[in-house]
């Protein structure tokens, strides 16, 4: 099934959509009058959701956010309410939008890639990957095994690191306080893992077009195995214990579902979409992921959205110790030195790049004018995100609303750009 | 397995050093010395300085030996963390939420943007917006252990 990510023109004749498997560019007019609310969707996504709304006896919008300890990011949730239940959901997270795409233009390729990173920090590796992808599209550029290899493990530390935080939150939620300082301690612990290794804890400034923007230590990636497995055992840990704890899974179970059939129809991906049952993950159709175990989950709840981010976690981790050892043989073989630093990229052309985030499918399109850019584009995962919870929330109540938030791995950053 | 707490003192996680910076904190307000309370607003940040004030409720750091504690709302706060540049509509939101701290407060300024990308910034310049109390503006923010050393000078003690 064909799904719409972006609006390349204002007229709507341009889509970016994607059959799980890859992106394209295709005609609007081809794609049928349909997907018009879709399309309303992307159109308004400086701004957010709104345009639902539900009248009645003593219904009331109850604003939470911007300033709120709910809420940590700068946005606003309108949840129409009696006092108990959610009857429907408007988001605005318009208090976030920084125009980072508009500035990239003009920017050399190379300056353009720190200022992707900036659209969401926590998904700071995926942006420079997708838009690194994007640019070598667009010029024709080769990138080398090694640096394929090094972007894998970035990629996979950002996403161990982005689900235990989701963790985390679930489990603050449901005070589980013991628990939760555990996680919190893995969590700062693969920060700290991050800095130590790619001298950012938030993966920043690593990533650049066909090349690290950083020299690397390969023999010191054998550590980083050591320390990850250290950690993802913890982890292990806390994790049965969490599945025994039948105060956090009442939480969780049930909590802001969604079936498969509606998921797609959003066209929202990555864990929430694998939580209804739907095996689709990017990584799937990438060579340099051979032999990936995609995780799933059937009930499509909070709960299901935390299992598939567990399993992945385990995932990640085995991925990043079997690419530190082939980046290792690799780098004793003598072929291939990682290369870092810039190159002159003084192209024209226009491309796509894309990944798969820790909350799903992030793309970029590009165009280029002799090395500078001249059009950007990124259809980021959150916004679908978002939808999903304004489409899973109603009909819960009021104290379901972090466990049914957090469990999406949505940003307002991301979202609004 | 151990009984759940118990496995969790064995790990004695909190860690030892000291919190240091050469930053300096302009502040002559004295009745922090025992418990300092803090509140972070995102003004448009790209949400890493969010997540990284949420790793210092991690137990390495334990900021409650410190007596620092996160407040619920900027009214219960002695101290407003405000997190990035902001942008054009949170202007007004943070001019509120400032108006809101009770008295007496501080503002410590937080940003984390790489200063060799300052021409294509976006949003507004926190200097422009002459925020009273402002102690400390952290430009090039790393990692929570600077911010632990920030607040200690708030509280007029070190660790």
């Amino acid at each position: 099934m064909n799904r719409q990510i972006g609006i390349l023109d204002n007229d709507r004749n341009r889509l970016l959509v994607h059959d799980g498997s890859e992106v394209w560019i295709t005609s609007g007019k081809s794609s049928g009058a349909s997907i018009d609310g879709q399309l309303d969707l992307l159109a308004n996504r400086d701004k957010g959701i709104e345009g639902q709304e539900v009248f009645g006896d003593g219904v009331f919008d109850f604003r939470y956010g911007p300033v709120t300890g709910g809420v940590i990011e700068s946005g606003a949730y309108h949840l129409f309410t009696y006092g108990e239940r959610i009857l429907c959901v408007n988001i605005d997270w318009s208090y976030k939008h920084r125009g980072i795409e508009r500035s990239m233009i003009t920017q050399s390729v190379h300056d353009a890639v720190g200022r992707a990173e900036d659209i969401c920090g926590n998904f700071a590796f995926a942006h420079s990957l997708a838009f690194a992808k994007a640019v070598e599209s667009a010029l024709g550029i080769e990138v080398s095994m090694q640096t394929k290899k090094l972007r894998i493990i970035g990629l996979e530390l950002e996403r161990i690191y982005n689900h235990i935080y989701v963790i985390t939150q679930l489990a603050s939620a449901a005070a589980q306080k013991v628990m939760t300082s555990h996680l919190q301690a893995i969590y700062e612990g693969l920060l700290r893992l991050n800095n130590d290794f790619f001298g950012s804890r938030f993966l920043k400034g690593f990533n650049g077009i066909a090349a690290t923007r950083k020299p690397i230590n390969i023999e010191a990636l054998i550590h980083l195995s050591r320390r990850i497995n250290g950690l993802s055992d913890r982890f292990e840990y806390l994790y049965k214990r969490a599945l025994e704890s039948e105060n956090f899974m009442d939480r969780l179970h049930d909590t802001a579902k969604l079936d498969s059939e509606k998921a797609m129809t959003i066209g929202v991906t990555g864990p929430t979409l694998r939580a209804t049952g739907v095996r689709e993950d990017f990584r799937l159709h990438d060579p340099d992921y051979e032999g990936l175990r995609c995780a799933t989950s059937q009930m499509g709840d909070s709960l299901a959205r935390m299992e598939v981010r567990a399993e992945e976690v385990f995932g990640s981790v085995e991925i990043i110790s079997d690419t530190a050892g082939e980046l290792r043989e690799l780098s004793e073989s003598g072929i291939e030195p990682v290369e870092h630093g810039r190159r002159g990229h003084n192209g024209t052309g226009s491309g796509i790049g894309y990944c798969e985030s820790p909350s799903g499918l992030l793309a970029y399109h590009v165009e280029i004018e002799k090395g500078k850019l001249a059009s950007v584009y990124a259809a980021t995962p959150s916004l679908l995100g978002f939808k999903a919870i304004t489409e899973s929330l109603p009909g819960n109540i009021f104290t379901d609303f972090p466990f049914a938030v957090d469990s999406f791995g949505a940003y307002f950053a991301d979202a609004a750009r | 397995m151990k009984w759940w707490p118990v496995w969790g003192l064995t790990k004695r996680l909190t860690e030892r050093k000291p919190y240091a910076t050469e930053q300096t904190v302009e502040t002559k307000i004295k009745i922090f010395r025992k418990s300092l309370h803090i509140y972070p607003i995102d003004v448009g940040n790209s949400n890493d300085l969010n997540l990284d004030i949420r790793a210092l409720q991690a137990p390495q750091y334990n900021i409650h030996r410190f007596g620092i504690f996160f407040a619920d709302v900027p009214r219960h706060a002695d101290v407003l963390l405000v997190l990035g540049r902001p942008t054009e509509k949170m202007v007004p939101v943070l001019t509120e939420t400032v108006n809101q701290m009770p008295e007496p407060f501080s503002i410590v300024v937080v940003e984390n943007e790489d200063p060799t990308r300052r021409k294509s910034q976006t949003g507004v310049g926190i200097k422009s917006l002459n925020l009273p109390n402002v102690v400390a503006h952290l430009t090039n923010y790393r990692e929570p252990g600077e911010l632990i050393a920030v607040l200690l000078k708030i509280k007029g003690g070190t660790n």
